[in-house]
């Protein structure tokens, strides 16, 4: 399998889950997607030695602070159609949906047995908040991490 | 999935050639992420609470 099939295979679900809600399915630009994850690839080597010490919550937030930042997703406006009033959020609630996966699924898969991590579910008006914040405020790859981690506790 | 746009540049390929160098084999890689995405992607549609919280946040971002 390629780079871009793998990093394709990252973003499938939570473009599936946005074209679900919305009916309107985002395009996705190969090459920023892929750079999105030779960012993610950097911050995460750099900022931990060995790699293996950075949490499932390290590489969430990383992913969802690239994804927002380089912006790799669009949509298409229909001609003759306004554009549906989520689009300029696109990018913001893809990223927090990568990152929000991943961790629900790393719950899933190893946490799930242990105490000390809660399934990581948030309220409606948390999540809407946040992808709104997220488009209109500074967020660094840290605090992203401090705010997914915050989710399990 | 709709895409567009071509490959990365040589150069930034190479950049992530072999990305995690000596640590190789070790940490996540991209199709390891792309697994437990899948899996959460999974998990949240079989938890009804967690999944009408996820659609009923996304459908009031902007709001």
């Amino acid at each position: 399998m390629s780079r871009e099939q793998d990093a394709l295979g990252i973003v499938t679900r939570p473009v599936g889950k946005f074209t679900q809600v919305f009916g309107q399915e985002p395009i996705v630009n190969l090459a920023i997607l892929d750079e999105c994850f030779i960012k993610v690839e950097e911050s995460i080597k750099k900022g931990f030695d060995p790699v293996e010490d950075a949490n499932e919550f390290k590489h969430a937030g990383v992913m969802c602070f690239w994804i927002r930042k380089l912006k790799p997703f669009r949509l298409e406006v229909e001609e003759g159609k306004d554009p549906i009033e989520i689009s300029p959020y696109v990018n913001e609630m893809l990223a927090f949906l990568v990152a929000h996966q991943f961790i629900f699924g790393f719950y899933a898969k190893e946490r799930k047995s242990d105490p000390a991590f809660h399934v990581p579910r948030l309220p409606a008006r948390y999540l809407a908040d946040l992808v709104t914040s997220m488009r209109y405020n500074s967020y660094s790859p840290h605090s992203l991490v401090q705010i997914f981690e915050s989710l399990s506790v | 999935m709709k895409t567009e746009g071509g490959k990365l540049t040589r150069k930034m390929a190479n950049r992530v050639r072999n990305p995690f160098g000596r640590n190789k084999g070790k940490g996540l890689t991209l199709k390891k992420i792309a697994k437990y995405i899948e899996a959460g992607a999974d998990a949240i549609e079989a938890d009804k609470e967690v999944n009408e919280q996820i659609v009923a946040g996304m459908k009031k971002v902007g709001a």
